[in-house]
């Protein structure tokens, strides 16, 4: 399996720090943002496999970002990564197309099992390699 | 609160009370004081209307006793020559005429020149002569005469009955005299109780029979009105210092007054005693209806108190549950606030995990643990301070009514409301001006700011914003105001923002009932509420609160 390519989009510095760190190690080419609109530009150059998500930033709202995510590419596997507890806020994620809802605090090794399936249910569902915008 | 409801029921209870009392007891006085009057009134005149009509009777019943005896004279002389009665025929005819009962005390003859004849009787009077007595000179002109009572030869009262037989040659005279104790008898024996009595007088006021009290036969009476006059007269006279009500009559013509007396008292006895009777039963009626009264108003005000209580409660725990949801949501924003840093000690523990293997870090990965080890350290100092303000607000929760600094107060709430909306980017400025502290209960007035804030991070929609609280005194109170840069409320919704149950967050976000009872805490708290709004500009909530806060009722 090639390299998987993540974006980590987080308003948080240092979570967003550690964790390239983290999955860089575990042989992933990850890229960062800090808030929705930039991460909608990551996605937009192409290239991106899994979307880490986090739901309260400023500016544009994760739910927000999400549904963007899921309009401009929507073989985008997003996965919601969020200090955020609320059931309604989960299926509202869930409904409008996350790949699977995570809450702070999780440990790596769940993480990347999570990134794993993403990739796997990725790849399933777009077998010709058909990329970018659309 | 329950202080004032107790003051409103005791108000309703004195309203019932008077009001009730006033409907039943108002129209049982009238009835009650027209139906006495009216039955005074009525039994009063039975009363003298029945003396009178027993004076009136008895007069016919003396008249007609005196007729009886003039025409049972008129007929034996009638009956008999003067020389019959002369030679024993008029002992026989007194016999006959006496019936045994001693009507009469005598009887005699006498000739037209006023001597004396013939007599039978008691006393020895054959031979007098009466041609200057009163009776013998009405005779002249009259064919019967009965007189008045008087002492005449024999020197003890009497009177007499005289007929005057005509013949050819002039005219003779039959006289007798009535007994004096039988005659008062008769006229003395319509006694009613023990002071009725009835009596005759002549013109000069002279009483004419005996009576229970004073007088003699022939002593003065001293009675006022003689005067002549047609039919019963009845008067109230003061007589030995009791009143006696006086009927009197003028009976043979007006030779004799018949009068009539009884006590007052006696007389209106049967009627005063009705009277009692009715008096004892409408103080029955009063007493029973003001019992009843006082007992159905007790029983009104029980339910009210019921129903208070029952209010009450629900008013407890109407307030419990929106103090839970407004902590509720602002817990969930500090739950938040606290997975964050979790979340990132959790990847640097797993980071310094990575660079030490088994047989320890490299040399240069050293200073990177040492590195994610103070981050670690910054993480959790940034949870101590959470829960250190979340502390600090739940010391509040249970406070009661105390001495407050509402600045300290605020600047501890906003601390706490940043952790919950921080992540909606919302800004927070207090601008405190110099306030004196008041007494209050800061863990309702923590419940207030606490919903008016998480309405206007609300309020924000996830755009951020900025909130500002601005302290102040106004006339004498103590003003809050809270300007947020929200959505703002539409027109529409502003009257309604204070309804119970009236929302516009989604089902299931928002109960309805956060600011519905912020503003009765408010009321309770003898503060106001106002709201001022501009759609896409934001809300302003400006909250007072009394300097000297009095809060009636609020002690539990």
């Amino acid at each position: 399996m090639a390299e998987a390519r993540i974006l980590i989009v987080d308003d948080e510095k240092e979570f967003r720090d550690t964790l390239v760190k983290l999955l860089g190690r575990r042989g992933y080419d990850v890229s960062t943002a800090q808030d929705g609109a930039q991460g909608l530009r990551v996605v937009l150059r192409g290239g991106i496999d899994v979307v880490l998500l986090d739901l309260k930033m400023p500016g544009l709202s994760g739910i927000d970002t999400l549904r963007e995510f899921k309009r401009i590419s929507p073989g985008l596997e997003v996965i919601i990564l969020t200090g955020h507890l609320l059931k309604s806020t989960e299926q509202e994620g869930m409904t409008l197309g996350a790949f699977a809802y995570l809450t702070k605090p999780c440990t790596v090794a769940e993480l990347v099992q999570t990134i794993e399936a993403a990739r796997a249910a990725r790849a399933a569902g777009e077998p010709s390699g058909e990329e970018g915008l659309s | 609160m329950i202080a004032a409801a107790k003051r409103r029921r005791a108000t309703l209870y004195r309203r019932l009370l008077e009001s009730m009392l006033l409907m039943c007891l108002v129209p049982l006085f009238l009835v009650g004081g027209a139906a006495y009057v009216q039955f005074q009134r009525y039994a009063s005149r039975m009363v003298l209307d029945q003396q009178e009509r027993l004076v009136l009777n008895h007069r016919n019943f003396i008249e007609s006793y005196l007729r009886g005896r003039s025409a049972e004279l008129a007929a034996i002389a009638n009956q008999y020559t003067l020389e019959q009665l002369r030679n024993g025929e008029l002992e026989r005819a007194f016999a006959v005429i006496q019936q045994g009962a001693g009507i009469y005390t005598d009887i005699g003859m006498i000739d037209d020149r006023g001597n004396h004849l013939r007599y039978v009787g008691p006393y020895n009077l054959e031979g007098r002569n009466y041609s200057s007595a009163e009776w013998f000179l009405k005779l002249r002109t009259q064919d019967m005469v009965i007189s008045d009572l008087f002492t005449g030869y024999r020197a003890v009262p009497h009177f007499i009955i005289a007929v005057k037989r005509t013949t050819p040659t002039g005219y003779w005279i039959l006289r007798a005299s009535l007994s004096t104790d039988y005659f008062s008898q008769l006229v003395e024996r319509i006694h009613v109780g023990s002071t009725g009595e009835a009596f005759l007088l002549d013109r000069h006021g002279l009483y004419q029979t005996k009576t229970l009290f004073d007088s003699a036969p022939l002593q003065p009476s001293h009675f006022p009105f003689l005067s002549p006059h047609e039919g019963v007269r009845t008067v109230d006279l003061n007589f030995r210092g009791r009143t006696f009500l006086c009927s009197h009559v003028w009976i043979m013509g007006d030779q004799w007054l018949l009068v009539f007396r009884q006590e007052r008292a006696e007389a209106f006895a049967p009627l005063h005693r009705a009277l009692w009777t009715w008096a004892l039963i409408t103080l029955a009626a009063l007493i029973v209806v003001s019992l009843a009264t006082f007992a159905i108003a007790r029983n009104l005000v029980g339910f009210v108190a019921r129903a208070d209580a029952e209010k009450e409660n629900l008013h407890a725990q109407l307030l419990a549950s929106s103090k839970m949801a407004a902590i509720g949501e602002m817990a969930a924003g500090v739950a938040h606030e606290l997975n964050n840093p979790l979340g990132i000690i959790e990847t640097l523990r797993t980071w310094i995990l990575d660079l030490m293997p088994e047989k320890g870090p490299a040399e240069a990965d050293v200073p990177e643990v040492i590195d994610s080890a103070r981050k670690i350290g910054d993480q959790v100092e940034r949870c101590r301070r959470i829960t250190h303000d979340l502390l600090k607000f739940s010391r509040r929760v249970e406070s009661e009514r105390t001495l407050t600094d509402i600045n300290a107060l605020l600047v501890e709430m906003l601390q706490m409301v940043e952790h919950r909306a921080k992540a909606d980017n919302v800004a927070f400025h207090l601008e405190a001006g110099a306030l004196p502290s008041i007494v209050t209960s800061p863990s309702r007035l923590q419940q207030i700011i606490l919903n008016i804030l998480n309405n206007a991070v609300d309020a924000m929609e996830g755009r951020g914003g900025t909130v500002t609280v601005r302290t102040g005194m106004r006339g004498g109170a103590v003003e809050m105001v809270f300007k947020d840069t929200g959505c703002g409320i539409p027109e529409e919704n502003l009257q309604r923002i204070f309804e119970p149950f009236f929302t516009t967050k989604p089902v299931g976000k928002g109960t309805g009932l956060g600011l519905a009872v912020c503003y009765g805490l408010v009321q309770q708290m003898g503060g106001t509420l106002e709201v001022q709004s501009r759609v896409g500009a934001g809300t302003t909530f400006t909250l007072t609160l009394p300097a000297t806060s009095a809060e009636p009722g609020e002690a539990h």
